[in-house]
């Protein structure tokens, strides 16, 4: 049973709902209708539990929930087979059934922005079976979909409810209509219960109905298997995911690097040619390119997954935020970082640096840009929020940046000098391990916050 | 204590509180710190290796001190926002990023007008200065978070969270700085070694207390700003005026 006691929505300061009590049993369907504006999808997230409600409480949270937002709700990049597969723990053959069910055979292996829209939520409702959440909330579910389209969603639902789940739906079409309007297709004994939810600010009418129509129960998907389907995602799919993405846009992996080149072998048309100069400035002038590229890099980060929806996912499965944070600066550092390290030593003979010291800059940038990465994970997520990341992320970032910077270069000026650095290499080794200890957790709350 | 402290934090009493202190205190600063200037000026000794230049610092030293406690100040309110989400806490941690800032501002520029008559030159790579300069950024970049966010809700948590990480990062900062600066060369600050007579002493506490006024009236009146701008829609609001 989901219980909602006292619960308060707002958006924006503006009080949208008001102490709304209601007892939804399980076995159905909860339709909330209303105007556009009226804070539908405000109540659906918090019943999701992406907002947090500012006041009143539900106990969503234990269901094992599947939230089917307007549009998106998954990286555009990765396949329908990729998306899934990271919904159940099962075998590979569960996501190849329901996407068959689904029609989406054809298109399992491509990437899924090449899916029209109705296609897109076809693959979502094939998430829903293949994860077996009890807690379906779905906004505007008909929209797009064609008659056959609706006849599996309406049937989906009618799974859940079955077999003891919840569906909680946003739409301005009543399902009663829905049945109605496609009355050709074999409903057969289909038996539905309602209640609804007409959302006007400060006042809202609860009403309840049985919709039925003779039918037997063709099954979509089998809650019967007790089993617990759906899964939470750990580090390494985390990991395993951003591999995913980044293996579709390789190609783009390799500019910051080429940019990074260029802005080095441009700086001695401004600053002259004499080995003296160049050697001497070198250490900084690396590092200060390497931490410039890597906050052009990393600006957007979070972006796309906020845009198209993943990080709403996110909460609504309780996975850990924090191994996500984690998965994005390593993968950050993999694949920005390390590469600018490697390039530098082959790079830094431009600046007429002996091989061995070489060597050390490529060392140094290899531990300083985990922090560098570390930084700038955490001043993305805040990005999100802003109305200008990129100048949110630069001028948050540098100063919080000098000490690395400092560092680092003194490490090639040491070396220079002649002076041992073994210390200085410590001391960049120990501000990345302390730092991956402390930023992580602040960068999932922001996360966390800016998905509000 | 803690109770006044509860109260204080329901903003139609801050609101009240504030009104009645604010400009006060906003006088009394500027009373303090004339009468601070005109007796620094007229009668406290002139030093006797820097000359009369060395007066900047009736001005320089209470807004050094005041830049960095204003970051206390600011760290205090986030924690207590990020413990009690109290508004007003939100508001004055808000409210004292820009003050900080100016202090900041002008603890840089009487710094460097000083520098330039007595160590040759307006900017030197010294580890006060870069730290103080790198304060500076940090309170923009504060300052930034604040007005980029639309969601003022979401500001204040991501100010917060901010403004306690970037308090970790400073002393990890200042240490790097001593370190860049004595791998270049050292720079002592000289004049602080000597004896102080009484009066630049006496001049100086009557400068720090009126600058210290001064920044508490100014933060408040932003804070009663910001308040009124937050709770617009509130009924106390209406009421009160």
């Amino acid at each position: 049973m989901l219980t909602i006691s006292n619960l308060t929505v707002k958006r924006n300061r503006r009080i949208l709902l008001k102490s709304l009590n209601l007892n939804i049993p399980s076995g159905v369907v909860f339709e909330v209708y209303g105007p556009n504006g009226s804070g539908k999808t405000s109540l659906l997230r918090t019943l999701a539990g992406i907002s947090s409600p500012s006041s009143g409480k539900t106990n969503s949270n234990i269901f094992t929930r599947f939230y089917i937002p307007t549009t998106g709700g998954f990286r555009e990049e990765l396949t329908p087979t990729e998306i899934l597969g990271s919904f159940t723990s099962n075998k590979r053959n569960l996501v190849e059934k329901s996407l068959a069910r689904f029609k989406l055979t054809k298109e399992k292996d491509q990437p899924s922005d090449t899916l029209s829209d109705g296609q897109k939520k076809r693959m979502m409702l094939a998430g829903v079976s293949v994860s077996k959440d009890t807690l379906l909330v779905i906004d505007e579910p008909f929209n797009g979909l064609d008659s056959k389209g609706v006849f599996l969603t309406v049937k989906l639902f009618q799974n859940i409810c079955n077999s003891g789940g919840i569906v909680i739906l946003a739409t301005h079409h009543p399902l009663e209509k829905i049945l109605k309007d496609n009355s050709t297709l074999e409903w057969e004994n289909f038996k539905i219960k309602t209640i609804s939810i007409s959302t006007h600010p400060e006042k809202f009418e609860i009403s309840q109905k049985d919709i039925a129509n003779n039918s037997t129960v063709q099954q979509l998907y089998d809650f019967c298997d007790d089993k617990k389907n759906s899964k939470t995602l750990t580090l390494i799919d985390f990991l395993k995911r951003e591999l995913q993405i980044a293996k579709r846009e390789f190609s783009d992996l390799g500019w910051p690097i080429i940019l990074y080149s260029m802005i080095l072998s441009v700086i001695p048309f401004g600053i002259g040619y004499q080995k003296e100069l160049l050697k001497e400035s070198a250490g900084g002038l690396f590092w200060i390119v390497s931490v410039l590229v890597m906050i052009f890099a990393s600006s957007r980060l979070f972006e796309l997954e906020y845009k198209q929806g993943f990080l709403d996912q996110l909460l609504v499965r309780q996975d850990s935020l924090l191994a996500y944070s984690w998965s994005k600066f390593i993968i950050n550092w993999i694949v920005i970082g390390i590469p600018i390290a490697i390039i530098s030593i082959p790079l830094s003979i431009l600046y007429k640096l002996p091989f061995d010291i070489s060597l050390s800059l490529g060392l140094s940038l290899f531990v300083g840009t985990l922090t560098i990465s570390l930084i700038l994970t955490l001043f993305s997520a805040l990005g999100i929020m802003a109305r200008q990341a990129q100048m949110v992320i630069s001028l948050l970032s540098l100063p919080i940046l000098v000490p690395i910077i400092i560092f680092g270069s003194a490490i090639v000026r040491g070396r220079l000098d002649g002076v041992a650095v073994d210390n200085l290499f410590v001391l960049l080794v120990a501000i990345s391990f302390f730092g991956s200890l402390i930023v992580p957790p602040i960068c999932s709350k922001l996360i966390d916050l800016a998905t509000d | 204590m803690f109770r006044t402290f509860l109260r204080i934090s329901s903003p139609p009493v801050f609101y009240k509180f504030a009104s009645k202190v604010a400009v006060p205190l906003w006088i009394t600063g500027l009373v303090f710190f004339l009468i601070g200037t005109i007796y620094a000026i007229f009668f406290t000794p002139v030093d006797a290796q820097q000359g009369e230049v060395y007066r900047v610092l009736y001005v320089h030293v209470p807004s050094a001190w005041l830049s960095m406690f204003i970051y206390v100040v600011a760290f205090f309110y986030a924690t207590i926002y990020w413990v009690w989400r109290t508004d007003v806490s939100a508001v004055m941690l808000r409210a004292s990023l820009p003050t900080g800032a100016l202090m900041t501002v002008v603890a840089l520029v009487t710094g460097s007008l000083w520098g330039k008559p007595t160590w040759g030159t307006y900017w030197v790579w010294d580890a006060r200065l870069t730290t103080e300069l790198v304060l500076l950024f940090i309170y923009l970049g504060l300052i930034a978070v604040g007005n980029l966010i639309d969601d003022s809700s979401k500001t204040d948590k991501a100010l917060a969270l901010i403004t306690l990480f970037g308090f970790v990062n400073i002393p990890l900062i200042y240490f790097s700085v001593i370190f860049f600066n004595t791998l270049h060369q050292g720079f002592s600050l000289g004049a602080t070694n000597a004896e102080m007579a009484f009066e630049i002493k006496l001049a100086l506490f009557i400068c720090t207390i009126g600058a210290w006024f001064l920044c508490s009236g100014n933060i408040l009146l932003r804070a009663k700003t910001l308040l009124i701008d937050r709770e617009a829609d509130s009924l106390w609001l209406k009421s009160t005026s």
